[in-house]
């Protein structure tokens, strides 16, 4: 069963312009059209430049966003719809499993909707909007449900622990919402196990954060992560803020705690070797969408996208006598992702632009059984992969 | 090498006064850069690399203030003869140090948003420096503007000039700030962590561009980063510093290959690489030093591996080991050593 599915999803940030009245003139389109799935005990790698959609799309799992489009499956359950507001939430409903005219229709259809119905929800009711409404019984607890199962860590250690609370207390606090501890001793007391856990000492609980070190900090941000036994830990960035003699002690404990844990991490990251090293399957993103996608190996052994390869080639190596690969090194910078350019959005600064880049977007094309490419140039030579 | 160093650094010190304590940024910082060089100086938040650089180019301000040591510079800025000598720089009053700096030393910063002035278009600020160090009229001043610009990768040099920073992306700023600082042909060329606020595709046109400069000005240049990749990629010499003192300096290849001090061969251990596939990371135990007070003693100790009862009673000093190959340590790893980069399979 897969933990996490993303399928189709969109994140746009309205535009808007004017004094007093505010009208919208277009929209940055932060993620377009990105899907992919997580597995329990498993790690994906979200790869990028600065501005690709990387961080939109780990806010918009754990619901700091509220998407514009697509679908979100925890456990095979649709969540997608538990933040929204209700008619909105009802209109994502009816559009996903009634498909316009027959709800609200003249009963035409209404044969092979009752069916839907049935299908879906198992349950038959004559009244479909009292079986849409079922899903909304006890949302209140699920959406805690789901706030429990996803977690996130963010970059900066500093700015997402409350520098006025102390350790105990800001450890404490899900743990209480989450009915995971009746009283504040008992929560105290888990929480000093999970200081150990973590690597840090069980007297570390009254301290407040500024007096630990920046490494010690994000250790306290990974323990309030997992005090709730997640399933789902979103990793953004969760090193770029630590000196390397220290990021590689918080990646060990990452892989430690996954294994206690059997949780799906997403990773999100725009050092390569990083994720090289601690993903098994990479998705790799330009412009709000995904460029690449397949399991690490392949993609850092055999690059296909253009972009892939200049990213590949234009990170450093620790060697000085590994010399860099400048023909796969690209000029310019990233397009705005307000005014995105035509065709693929990489033509541009690709090398291999033919005519139809600038035309057409590529699909995703099926490379291997693990690897598919959004790039004309697997277009000839390879089936297409479908619905992905 | 033959010819004297352009810059001689001798046990240079520079401490800031706290109300808690002193803090000592840098202690007994000793090197040569000589002509043509690419000095890479790495390190850790708080290792005490920028505030070397900043000693350097005599901004240091209150409370900061350098305790000891001399800054041996060669120019002919001062003299009357015209021959070149070394000055001081440790020692020059803070005014005569607009002829130094900007002039003889150029300087490069991490963040081109906070080193342009956003009020003033990009050729101001280039005219300005050139009119003043150069003493050039302002036409002349706009014409080597428009080449400099052209020669750092800035396409249609001579519209982009009338731009605001705030019109160019965050790669180009920073190749303007290039431009700017190899203006007036400096003999020095201080890169203070020109790529990190970088992406990656850009970050490797910025070096590519430093690399390719460096060569055509024919200047020396210091490079600071915590990146052992970029260092890699762009020194020729290298300085590993951690805790305010400088644990190893040496060509770039000694240092990659045989790494003699411990926290340079446990940092080339620790870091995950793009070329191989590891299994696991091998992380430094510990934090890094407070710099409060620290007792005089290698400030590795606490995290090292190798640690010795003679640690625990001197601090070593950075002794000449081989060929040009320096290393501060009681128990330096002797021999080749095998990294990571040689398992390769």
């Amino acid at each position: 069963m897969k933990l996490l599915e993303v399928k189709n999803l969109k994140k746009y940030f309205p535009i808007k312009q004017g004094f007093l009245v505010e009208r919208v003139v277009g929209f940055v389109k932060a993620v377009d059209d990105v899907s992919f799935s997580v597995d329990r005990g498993k790690t994906i790698g979200i790869v990028g430049e600065s501005g690709c959609g990387k961080t939109t799309i780990g806010k918009s799992i754990i619901r700091l966003h509220e998407v514009t489009d697509g679908e979100m499956l925890i456990d095979e359950e649709d969540t997608t719809f538990y933040f929204m507001k209700r008619k909105r939430a009802l209109q994502y409903l009816k559009s996903k499993y009634f498909k316009d005219q027959d709800f609200d229709g003249d009963g035409s259809g209404l044969e092979t909707y009752k069916k839907k119905i049935h299908d879906v929800f198992v349950k038959s009711d004559r009244n479909p909007s009292k079986t849409l409404n079922t899903l909304f019984e006890n949302l209140e607890e699920k959406k805690r449900l789901l706030r429990r199962k996803a977690q996130i860590v963010f970059q900066d250690p500093m700015s997402s622990l409350n520098p006025r609370m102390t350790v105990g207390q800001m450890l404490a606090e899900p743990l209480l919402f989450h009915k995971m501890a009746e009283k504040m001793d008992d929560a105290i007391a888990m929480v000093k196990d999970l200081l150990v856990k973590v690597g840090l000492k069980a007297y570390h609980v009254d301290r407040y954060p500024h007096q630990f070190s920046g490494g010690q900090r994000q250790r306290i941000a990974v323990a309030r992560a997992i005090s709730v036994n997640p399933d789902l830990i979103v990793l953004d960035e969760p090193t770029s803020a630590l000196d390397v003699s220290v990021q590689a002690q918080i990646v060990n404990l990452f892989e430690e705690l996954q294994k206690q844990l059997n949780a799906g991490y997403v990773f999100i990251s725009h050092n390569l070797a990083l994720v090289r090293f601690i993903c098994q399957e990479v998705s790799v993103m330009y412009l709000g969408r995904i460029v690449e996608q397949g399991d690490s190996e392949s993609i850092f052994a055999a690059p296909l996208h253009p972009y892939t390869k200049a990213l590949l080639a234009a990170a450093p190596v620790p060697d000085p006598n590994k010399k860099r690969n400048r023909k796969d090194l690209i000029g310019g910078q990233v397009p705005s992702p307000i005014n995105r350019p035509s065709g693929c959005f990489f033509n541009p600064r690709c090398k291999y632009r033919m005519d139809i880049c600038t035309r057409e977007y590529p699909p995703m094309f099926k490379v291997d059984q693990k690897h598919f490419v959004a790039c004309h140039l697997y277009s000839t030579s390879q089936e297409q992969g479908g619905e992905k | 090498m033959q010819e004297r160093p352009i810059l001689s650094v001798k046990n240079l010190s520079t401490h800031f006064k706290m109300v808690e304590g002193v803090v000592k940024a840098v202690q007994d910082a000793t090197f040569d850069l000589y002509r043509d060089e690419v000095l890479g100086i790495v390190g850790e938040t708080g290792s005490g690399k920028s505030v070397t650089v900043k000693a350097i180019a005599g901004m240091i301000d209150n409370p900061g203030f350098i305790a000891g040591g001399e800054v041996l510079f060669l120019t002919d800025e001062f003299s009357k003869s015209g021959e070149k000598e070394y000055i001081d720089l440790a020692k020059l009053p803070k005014e005569s140090f607009s002829r130094i700096r900007g002039k003889h030393i150029g300087m490069i910063f991490q963040d081109p948003m906070t080193s342009l002035d956003p009020m003033y278009t990009i050729g101001n600020q280039m005219i300005e420096t050139i009119v003043h160090h150069k003493g050039v009229t302002v036409e002349e001043a706009r014409e080597r503007a428009v080449k400099l610009l052209e020669q750092v990768g800035i396409p249609k040099p001579s519209e982009r000039i009338n731009d605001y920073p705030f019109q160019l992306s965050g790669g180009q700023r920073q190749r303007v700030v290039i431009a700017i600082a190899l203006s007036c042909d400096p003999d020095i060329l201080i890169a203070d962590e020109p790529s990190t606020a970088l992406d990656v595709t850009v970050q490797a046109q910025i070096l590519e561009l430093m690399k390719d400069l460096q060569e055509q000005f024919n200047s020396s240049m210091m490079f600071i980063t915590h990146d052992m990749a970029v260092i890699a990629e762009i020194a020729t010499k290298i300085t590993v510093m951690y805790g305010s003192y400088q644990m190893e300096m040496g060509q770039s290849k000694d240092i990659f290959e045989h790494p003699m001090n411990p926290y340079t061969y446990a940092l080339l251990e620790c870091i995950p690489r793009l070329d191989v596939k590891q299994d696991r990371l091998l992380p430094i135990p510990g934090q890094p030093p407070v710099m409060l007070n620290p007792p005089d003693l290698c400030p590795f100790l606490p995290r090292c591996s190798r640690a010795s009862e003679k640690c625990y009673k001197d601090l070593p000093q950075l002794e000449q080991t081989g060929d040009s190959h320096f290393v501060r340590c009681w128990n330096p790893i002797a021999g080749k050593v095998k990294l990571v980069k040689e398992a390769q399979g």
